[in-house]
């Protein structure tokens, strides 16, 4: 039911602009674009001749490359002076005079202006009923860089950009190998937002992959503008906090994950790619681990994922011990924490919740200002929490040690922190109104809530539960690459 | 019954965490001595047990191709079918009334003394039903992960209480006599009916379930052993005065800079108890949507979940009304008719319906 003075309309009501097919006059096909692009001084429409027909030319400035456009399309036809043949006329010149490795043709006038709105040039020619589309794009973007959240500390240096097209040069440069495919989608209703599905033929489940398609193609959305639209609709477990879609910025992470036979997706416009499925494991893991010594991988892992335990729990076992099991603690540790917890003004319950609020808001404010005024934020947050609010009596020192601990620990797993600081949070709460007994019960929701994860028939928490002997070995510990090489790790075996 | 598909390792890890909980809130009675050396074989006598009273549970697993007990029936003869759900609704209720009221009892008396929590017991009730919701495969899955944390729990109970074992406790087995030592261990090996489960999730199981019931049980009658050992050895007679012995070593042992611990280990029981209350709330309910197909799925978690609030409510307000839910007849009538009644009936119906089809 459509709600009446309602702000939203409906992906489905939006108003289609239907141009029909190009039409017999060139001229016709150029007033069409003038009128839908009025006052648009991006499109350009020129007239001019072709031998004994006039033609016109459409392109979209700051998408095409005026130099190739000068060379390729313009210059051979305006200077053509034969007679055009009658029959075969548009594959004449598409092939005899234009020149350039990217032409087709189209019949649909707004499959043509869609074109040339990704940097295309429309040819129209007089008397033909079809128009010549040639790829001329020089679309602007960023050079490629180093990744900015998935730094390495070795291998390669690349990250994606924002542009498709490099992006999947990127990926293709690294699988030279004729079962890796690249299918290009289109979602969103405005945007029609271009994204690549790449995947290992013979690896991938086809079922899976028809699946994704099914679930791409179906996407009803007015804009796609960035990865995190497309994440609804591949993760099937809504009530959750974790995802089962997995996201990277490194073009040899993809490729190493296409190769266990996920599916990997490029986003026209986003430097992130999704893949599907993602396991939890996979959050301790890092492209690194595979360059360095496998104990070192496997100490590194066994870090990360004591990294994530301490930053949910620690703050409300913290506050659980403090408040309900004193008895936990020895004697001179318990007299300390007590000295010092005498000394301030709120309950460890209370205090734990302003402290973790306040970094909350430092971390924010640090994410969300400009460069340069960052490290003022960051300043001004260390001397306030570290400080300022021990002296005035706020917190102590112990719950200030443990947030510390608590703030670098939850670094370290980027992709988690989200599920992290929220948990993190209720934990506190959890364990400051009924001790461990409450945490625990939190902890079996939470494994329980994990355990229920599913996506394309792959379990979140395998190979862990459900238990596969043969796949723990690359999970926290890792085997060496002789051993790992000749069997390589295949998702459709979970 | 939901066609989630588990191993047997997830299935009896459920169990398994199911039957040690329920171990570690056994409650001392007057009718088991749980002081005396005989509790050590107590274990024992209730492996052997479960391998003579499994028996018709795998005769019906054998004749029913791998169907639970309420599909199998039902294809058969639904009115019986309907009875046998009824009856499991009954006596599962009682089961879980029995570990909320022993969980209650645990909490108000051993974790937190001065405060009333039944709040917190109702909260444990609401987490359940939420969980049960879920399906059997999501519950089985994380028991395998509970099964890592439990193993640890009680090796490190064991491990630190294992100082304080001394010669002295362990007196000549059968001091009371051959036939009260046998009386004994029946009555504490009736404590775990958790083999139930086993013919109604029968047509989610993939995998051998006589291996891994072989198994599940070697595993529990040795854990059993080793704790009762515990007891025996670091309380002796003393053991006889606590409340939950087996909870009572976990105050004796000092484990590095932890003084004691005794509430980590509470508390890892609790995800236990969880565990166990939300398989119990899945059991009714779906022998509740056997019973009314056209129910709402949620409907009968919620129903359960009120219905045993209500209950649990009434009984933490008076000591005797726990003895009652908790005595030692309900106990053994509940394992008789879980574990050997229903199952034997439901197989005799299966042979019946089998020998008339033949006839035909």
């Amino acid at each position: 039911m459509k709600e009446k003075n309602s702000p939203y309309i409906n992906v489905d009501d939006l108003p289609e602009v239907n141009l029909g097919k190009v039409r017999f006059y060139a001229d016709d096909n150029g007033k069409i674009i003038k009128e839908v692009f009025l006052n648009c001084f991006d499109i350009v429409v020129k007239n001019g001749v072709c031998g004994d027909r006039r033609v016109v030319f459409a392109k979209c400035d700051g998408l095409t490359s005026s130099e190739k456009i000068i060379e390729g399309i313009t210059k051979p036809m305006l200077r053509f002076d034969d007679k055009l043949p009658e029959k075969d006329t548009i594959k004449f010149i598409s092939t005899e005079i234009i020149c350039s490795t990217e032409v087709k043709t189209e019949t649909n006038l707004n499959l043509a202006i869609e074109n040339m709105l990704r940097g295309c040039v429309l040819v129209f020619i007089d008397g033909i009923e079809e128009c010549i589309v040639v790829g001329m794009q020089n679309i602007p973007g960023r050079s490629i860089d180093e990744p900015n959240y998935e730094v390495q500390e070795n291998g390669s240096r690349e990250g994606f950009v924002e542009i498709l097209k490099t992006n999947m040069t990127l990926v293709r440069k690294r699988m030279v190998n004729v079962n890796f495919k690249i299918e290009v989608l289109e979602v969103g209703v405005s945007t029609k937002t271009k994204i690549a599905l790449c995947y290992m033929d013979g690896k991938v489940d086809k079922k899976v992959l028809e699946e994704v398609k099914e679930r791409l193609n179906s996407v009803k959305m007015d804009t796609v503008l960035g990865e995190t639209y497309l994440r609804k609709t591949l993760d099937t477990k809504r009530k959750t906090m974790f995802t089962m879609v997995g996201k990277t910025e490194r073009p040899d992470t993809l490729c190493a994950k296409v190769n266990e036979g996920k599916i990997a997706i490029l986003i026209d416009g986003t430097p992130y790619a999704l893949i599907v499925p993602r396991l939890f494991v996979e959050n301790f893991q890092t492209f690194d681990d595979y360059l360095n010594r496998p104990y070192y991988a496997a100490f590194m892992r066994s870090i990360r994922l004591l990294s994530f335990i301490i930053s949910i729990f620690l703050p409300g076992a913290f506050v659980a011990i403090g408040l309900f099991h004193q008895e936990l603690l020895p004697e001179k540790m318990l007299y300390n924490v007590v000295v010092m917890e005498s000394n301030t003004l709120f309950t460890l319950t209370v205090e734990a919740l302003i402290i973790h609020f306040i970094y909350e808001i430092v971390r924010e404010a640090g994410l969300r200002v400009p460069k340069s005024i960052g490290h003022a934020v960051s300043i001004v947050g260390a001397l306030v929490i570290g400080d300022a609010a021990v002296t005035a009596g706020l917190i102590d020192a112990p719950m200030l040690i443990v947030v510390a601990m608590t703030a670098i620990t939850s670094l370290v797993e980027t992709e988690l922190y989200h599920a992290i600081a929220v948990l993190r949070i209720a934990f506190i709460i959890i364990g400051g109104t009924s001790g461990f007994f409450g945490i625990m019960v939190g902890v079996a929701i939470l494994i329980v809530n994990l355990s229920s994860i599913e996506n394309f028939g792959v379990y979140f928490l395998s190979p862990l539960a459900p238990f596969n002997k043969s796949l723990f070995r690359d999970t926290i510990t890792r085997l060496s690459m002789e051993k790992l090489g000749k069997n390589i790790f295949d998702i459709n075996k979970l | 019954m939901t066609q989630t598909r588990i191993t047997t390792f997830q299935f009896y890890s459920l169990l398994y965490i199911c039957s040690v909980v329920a171990a570690f809130m056994f409650v001392s009675t007057t009718l088991i001595d749980l002081g005396t050396t005989d509790a050590v074989l107590f274990p024992t006598v209730f492996g052997i047990l479960s391998l003579i009273t499994i028996i018709p549970t795998f005769a019906f697993c054998k004749k029913s191709n791998g169907e639970s007990v309420l599909i199998a029936t039902r294809k058969r003869n639904k009115l019986f079918s309907d009875i046998i759900a009824f009856s499991y609704i009954v006596l599962v209720f009682i089961l879980l009334l029995r570990t909320l009221a022993r969980l209650d009892l645990f909490v108000s008396s051993e974790v937190f003394p001065e405060n009333t929590m039944t709040f917190l017991i109702v909260s444990i009730v609401i987490v359940s039903v939420f969980l049960s919701l879920l399906d059997i495969g999501a519950l089985s899955r994380a028991s395998t992960i509970f099964l890592v944390m439990v193993t640890l729990s009680v090796s490190v109970i064991v491990t630190s209480a294992f100082s304080n074992v001394e010669t002295v406790n362990i007196v000549p087995l059968f001091m009371n006599g051959e036939t009260e030592f046998i009386k004994q261990a029946l009555s504490y090996s009736v404590f775990f009916p958790e083999s139930a489960c086993l013919i109604l999730f029968l047509s989610n199981i993939k995998g051998n379930i006589k291996k891994g019931y072989y198994l599940y049980i070697l595993l529990l009658v040795l854990s059993l052993t080793i704790v009762s050992f515990t007891v025996v050895g670091a309380l002796g007679e003393f053991s006889n005065t606590q409340l939950f012995p087996a909870f009572a070593i976990s105050s004796v042992g000092e484990f590095r800079v932890l003084e004691r611990f005794e509430s980590i280990q509470s508390s890892v029981w609790t995800v236990c108890i969880i565990a166990k209350t939300t398989l119990q709330i899945m059991i009714i309910s779906n022998c509740i949507r056997h019973l009314f197909p056209k129910i709402k799925w949620w409907t009968p978690n919620a129903i359960t979940g009120i219905v045993a609030t209500a209950f649990i409510i009434y009984i933490s307000q008076g000591v005797t009304r726990f003895s009652f839910v908790s005595s030692q007849i309900w106990v053994t009538v509940t394992y008789i008719l879980l574990v050997v009644v229903l199952p034997l009936v439901s197989l005799l119906l299966m042979l019946k319906k089998k020998r008339g089809e033949n006839l035909a």
